[in-house]
């Protein structure tokens, strides 16, 4: 053993032999009154929305009460828009008692707003890191009415890892509920819709009886073109500007309302998309033609797409 | 977990496991609580801190102590959130400077510890913060190079590096040897 070693062990014999640890029915004290508190925090939480089924009155805890921390889950997701059963640009948290939370999200190179919101009590600092800058330090109080709290963060290169990392104080860690999501800012997508919107229009522009979509942000919705068309055979592309990949599904309608896939291909999206063309011959007795563009999940939020399409 | 008994039947031979029950809480509490309060004292150079911080940590394992219980290793999960809750803390104080000024002045004036101990934990408090905390979980929770290494998320070459550099300056300050880079 050397002397470092020796100064170490010395350090944890003498102290251990000087710590009173709290007994242990302090921390089961602590327990049962937190408890009491959180469940007084729902009540309140409860008024404030107007709930109907408010059982609770502050004062008058229930041990046994499930924990509120799922309702007010549900309130921060809908608050920030987040979709809960596949929430890819963005997280929600239920528990914070495990004292730090982290969550990182493979993003293209541009400056993103996220939308954060905390419900319940206590209050949460929220670290944005982008790789290779600087952290960026918010306060989010949890409140029963949710606010939202939004924070610009610039990811520079083309791709890079935007790190959110959330501390709860003690009150919130076990009171409270964490949401939050990101979106390309409305520059970035204007940018980027620009660059997919010239790639498609020198393909299909300037022809009478074609069409372009505006751009659109790949998301759960899937913008397309329905049109009820006239002629025979048409031209149908599609671009994606950002990152990731998207689908392009060209579909036509019957008279019956059925659908029949005329043609489906990978779209590439990058900073410097290509236009993916398919030649499509409208089938007889078709009533519609539509011109589908959806993400995979790599693209999801982070690519902006165009489709268009013309007589041929 | 313990082996119970073995069957054997012909050419298979087959295993029976029996999981032991798992821990109490109350039984790890009384055995784990104090060494991971020396840990965060190394660490805060306060040892109210260190107490606070470890005793919120088991509050957390109260709470969800019937899934932690089924844990390997019950008593690594709750020092993992006291190390959490301990890099937060201190990471909240405005500057890491004015902070062991504050937690320094504290303890010379307090009348418990042995002034060796004192000085080990000031000086501690002058190691970079990574390097004090790769020291402390080293020498004080038992933790390898690959256990710290993950849990930090370095690798263990920068682990290792961190406790060479660390072990360095506390030899140095106290004038000490430090022969074997003492790293696992």
């Amino acid at each position: 053993m050397t002397d470092i070693d020796q100064l170490f062990a010395e350090l944890r014999t003498r102290t251990i032999a000087e710590v009173r640890p709290p007994s242990v029915d302090t921390v089961h004290r602590i327990v049962r009154r937190r408890r009491a508190v959180r469940n007084a925090v729902a009540g309140t939480v409860l008024l404030a929305l107007g709930g109907t089924g408010l059982l609770l009155l502050p004062g008058e805890p229930e041990p046994d009460a499930p924990d509120p921390r799922a309702g007010y889950g549900t309130i921060a997701a809908a608050t920030v828009k987040l979709d809960v059963a596949t929430p890819r640009l963005g997280a929600l948290v239920t528990d914070l008692g495990d004292g730090t939370w982290q969550h990182r999200l493979e993003l293209i190179g541009a400056t993103y707003r996220t939308t954060l919101t905390c419900v319940g009590a206590g209050e949460i600092t929220a670290v944005l890191t982008p790789a290779g800058g600087d952290p960026s330090r918010v306060v989010v109080p949890c409140t029963a009415e949710p606010l939202e709290t939004m924070i610009d963060v610039v990811l520079g290169g083309d791709l890079g890892t935007l790190t959110t990392e959330v501390v709860p104080d003690d009150v919130a860690a076990e009171s409270a509920a964490f949401a939050y999501t990101t979106a390309l800012s409305t520059a970035d997508q204007d940018r980027l819709g620009k660059l997919a919107g010239g790639v498609v229009g020198g393909v299909v522009g300037g022809v009478v009886g074609g069409l372009t979509t505006p751009a659109f942000v790949l998301g759960d919705t899937t913008p397309a073109i329905e049109q009820r068309l006239t002629g025979a055979a048409y031209q149908a592309t599609a671009a994606c500007a950002g990152t990731g990949s998207a689908t392009f599904t060209v579909v036509a309608t019957g008279a019956d309302n059925t659908e029949t896939v005329l043609g489906q291909t990978r779209v590439t999206c990058s900073p410097a998309p290509k236009p993916m063309t398919v030649t499509v011959t409208y089938p007889a007795g078709a009533t519609a033609l539509a011109l589908r563009l959806a993400p995979e999940a790599d693209a999801y939020g982070q690519a902006v797409g165009v489709v268009g399409y013309r007589p041929t | 977990m313990a082996v119970t008994a073995t069957a054997s039947t012909g050419a298979e031979a087959r295993i029976v496991v029996r999981r032991e029950p798992p821990p109490s809480f109350d039984e790890v509490y009384a055995a784990h609580y104090a060494d991971l309060a020396v840990q965060l004292y190394a660490y805060f150079g306060d040892r109210q801190e260190a107490q606070d911080i470890a005793q919120e940590a088991f509050y957390r394992a109260l709470v969800r102590w019937g899934g932690i219980a089924e844990y390997d290793d019950p008593v690594a999960w709750i020092r993992k959130v006291a190390w959490n809750l301990a890099v937060s803390r201190w990471r909240r104080a405005r500057t890491a400077l004015s902070f062991l000024r504050r937690q320094r002045a504290a303890e010379t004036h307090s009348d418990g510890p042995a002034p060796d101990r004192v000085a080990l934990v000031a000086a501690l408090g002058t190691l970079p913060e990574s390097h004090r905390r790769a020291v402390v979980l080293h020498h004080l929770a038992d933790m390898s190079v690959a256990e710290i290494a993950q849990r930090e998320g370095v690798a263990a070459g920068t682990v290792k590096s961190w406790l060479h550099r660390g072990r360095t300056a506390l030899a140095a300050h106290f004038d000490v040897h430090d022969s074997t880079g003492g790293t696992r």
